[in-house]
């Protein structure tokens, strides 16, 4: 998954003449909390985020000529110029990791010297959702497979024999050296026939249970 | 088969009663937006229910709507079975795990328990009901591609049970255009369907297999839900009880999780369109109601509930607590996914202080249930742990706060429950004699039953209709804390 699958486009942006006032209304208007500032030819010239800018303005209980002169300075007096951005070929991981490293909360996405789109935190939840979560009605399974080459193709081989499509499949670290976990959501009510298979082809299904698994039929963690 | 009481009453009835005023109770609630009728409905890749957006039968009105004469709590209305013979045609193959013969042993249980009266049985005629309900819901595309699944891929062959297709309309002026595309396609343009077709509508999957005639007991299955629906319109404070029917998971456009159509959205999509009610669905399948919730997800007079185990391993993995309805009907879906191996007692409390939350909340004209009994701990395909205790409370639960509510206006139909021998015929014995207002406490399981069934049933069956105490779930205490953290989130959102 790629930023460009994930970025907000189009991007609102202030020129770097605008006023803090003008940037604070858009920031409201749109409820957003970073604001890229371009340049003359479009190019990012900066940013400013909510906070910079409220930190800028004196308390709006001090209603003064100091306060409504300061609103009416241009954005660049307050812009941070050194902006980390990103790319839209870039990874989403890789994305992840420069607002993490640098604590910061959006990315500027940035191709041939225009600003493209942005990426912020809730976009990233929002990968994660569509990563990880539920886009059709399906069963998860999760087994534990040994970490050596061809094991997941083993493992969906399986379900390709029983003729039940997997509509996702993530494979993570196990907390047992040298075992991985496959995270498989597959497309049917009844797993229990795959589970048979699956475990009769040597993995270890840690979720869900037969109900074999159980004593006297009846449910019970085993 | 006795003949239908339906088809003597087809006469055009006056769409709403006189209306008394409404009572105090009513009047003192926010009102919410008005009905969204033709708005485009979620579920399925071409979002609109049928073909383009459907027509408007009923123009909205404003609220407060009258509403219909209340009944005295606990009158003893009558209450009707319905039930076809046919229905036990609804099954894919030997090794699948639903099979509608499962209906078999509950009527056998109820006949040897005698609580079946010759005048309550109700008889489902297809003959008398055109296809156009089932279109309010399900593509037309879709139904071609079911029927000629069921006649093996061909297309174009007149339907095996006559008078199923293009009759005349009953509901004057609702869904022209979805009529005209019944007449045009079938019979015009013969649309042949390849297996990878058939394979986007979901048919011929692992979990519905195509088998021959499967549109013909799947609309009796959506006739008989209709025949429910309209009785209890028709019938006052009386209930309706459709073990054949509540095929929640299937989609406008796909079919899934066992499901064909989805008759309980018919049903309700027929409540609304021809009596304009307000209706709360209540699904207890352990199986989250996907189909149902996504055909309503934007229609503000629907009020779905589910509760089931939780969606993070089992199927259909959705029903999070955080799915609401959209637009005019956010706050209308409410979603009560509990942990695996959760037992009776904790099943039961959470229940009902959601349903009283909701019905207080949405204060619904009908109350339409879903009874699969498959969160019993013997299920083989889900991880609740309830006993045939559940299946007594809920049905009575449900049905006090019907005659409380809803003036009694109550249509019960079945659902999931894959241990067709040992907990299908006593969950659902509980629930015919609570809705016939016959309750029981518990009874044997007459010998007949058990001489008949007994050789057949791969595990011994159960002696008495109440299970004796489960050995207690060893992370009870887990379960309850996890739980507890649900119901305060979901009792926050009804409030």
């Amino acid at each position: 998954m790629l930023v460009a699958d994930i970025m907000h486009t189009p991007v609102i942006t202030a020129s770097r003449t605008a006023t803090i006032r003008e940037a604070l209304e858009l920031l409201h208007r749109h409820r957003i909390r970073h604001l890229p500032i371009v340049d003359g030819e479009g190019r990012l010239f900066g940013i400013v985020t909510d906070r910079d800018l409220r930190e800028a303005v004196p308390s709006r209980l001090a209603v003064d000529e100091a306060l409504l002169a300061r609103l009416a300075e241009p954005v660049e007096t307050i812009v941070r110029r050194e902006v980390i951005t990103t790319h839209p070929g870039e990874f989403v991981e890789e994305a992840a990791q420069l607002m993490r490293q640098h604590k910061i909360g959006c990315l500027p996405v940035i191709a041939d010297d225009a600003i493209v789109g942005i990426v912020t935190h809730s976009d990233l939840l929002s990968a994660l959702i569509t990563l990880l979560g539920v886009d059709a009605p399906s069963t998860r399974l999760e087994v534990e497979v040994p970490d050596r080459v061809g094991m997941i193709a083993d493992l969906t081989a399986i379900f390709k024999q029983q003729g039940i499509n997997i509509v996702s499949l993530f494979v993570y670290q196990s907390p047992e050296p040298g075992r991985r976990r496959a995270a498989i959501r597959a497309r049917t009510m009844d797993p229990r026939r795959l589970i048979a298979a699956i475990r009769a082809a040597g993995f270890v299904v840690r979720w869900p249970k037969l109900p074999d698994d159980r004593p006297e039929g009846g449910k019970g963690p085993a | 088969m006795r003949p239908s009481e339906d088809a003597g009453a087809r006469e055009t009835r006056p769409l709403r009663p006189p209306s008394p005023e409404p009572p105090s109770s009513r009047s003192g609630r926010t009102d919410p937006p008005g009905p969204n009728v033709g708005a485009p409905e979620p579920g399925g890749k071409a979002a609109p229910g049928p073909d383009g957006p459907p027509p408007a039968p009923f123009s909205p009105k404003p609220w407060p709507r009258p509403i219909w004469p209340a009944r005295p709590v606990g009158s003893g209305g009558r209450a009707v079975l319905i039930h076809h013979p046919d229905l036990i045609r609804y099954r894919f193959h030997d090794e699948h795990p639903f099979d509608q013969r499962r209906l078999l042993l509950v009527l056998d249980l109820l006949e040897a328990l005698g609580l079946v009266a010759p005048e309550e049985r109700l008889a489902p005629d297809p003959s008398a009901w055109d296809e156009e309900p089932l279109l309010r819901v399900h593509g037309a595309r879709y139904v071609e591609a079911v029927k000629a699944a069921g006649r093996g891929g061909r297309a174009g062959t007149p339907p095996l049970i006559p008078g199923t297709a293009g009759e005349g309309t009953e509901m004057a002026g609702a869904g022209d255009a979805a009529v005209d595309e019944v007449e045009a396609e079938p019979h015009t343009a013969p649309a042949p369907f390849s297996a990878d077709d058939l394979l986007d509508y979901g048919l011929g999957t692992e979990d519905v297999p195509i088998f021959p005639g499967m549109h013909e007991v799947a609309f009796l299955t959506v006739v008989g839900a209709l025949t429910g629906a309209r009785y209890i319109m028709d019938h006052p404070g009386h209930h309706a009880v459709f073990l054949g029917g509540g095929l929640h998971h299937a989609f406008p456009h796909k079919a899934s999780g066992f499901c064909i159509y989805n008759d309980a959205a018919v049903a309700i999509r027929y409540l609304l369109d021809r009596y304009d009610v307000r209706v709360l669905y209540i699904d207890t399948d352990a199986h989250h109601g996907d189909g149902v919730q996504a055909i309503f997800y934007r229609e503000p007079r629907v009020m779905t509930v589910s509760i089931h185990e939780t969606g993070r391993y089992l199927f259909p993995g959705t029903g999070h607590v955080t799915e609401r309805g959209e637009g005019p009907a956010f706050g209308t879906k409410v979603n009560v996914p509990l942990e695996p191996f959760t037992e009776d007692d904790d099943y039961l409390a959470i229940l009902e202080r959601v349903l009283v939350a909701a019905f207080e909340r949405f204060r619904p004209d009908v109350v339409v249930s879903q009874h699969g009994v498959d969160a019993h701990r013997y299920d083989p395909l889900t991880h609740l742990a309830l006993s045939t205790r559940a299946y007594r409370a809920i049905p009575r639960l449900i049905h006090t706060l019907a005659d409380t509510y809803a003036g009694g206006r109550w249509l019960a139909l079945g659902g999931g429950g894959y241990d067709l021998f040992r907990v299908v015929p006593r969950a659902w014995t509980f629930l015919w004699a609570e809705a016939a207002h016959r309750p029981l406490v518990d009874a044997e399981v007459p010998a007949v039953f058990l001489d008949r069934w007994q050789k057949k049933a791969p595990v011994p069956l159960p002696r008495r209709l109440l299970d004796p105490p489960f050995p207690p779930i060893p992370r009870r205490k887990a379960i309850r804390e996890k739980n507890a953290v649900v119901l305060k989130r979901v009792l926050e959102f009804l409030r």
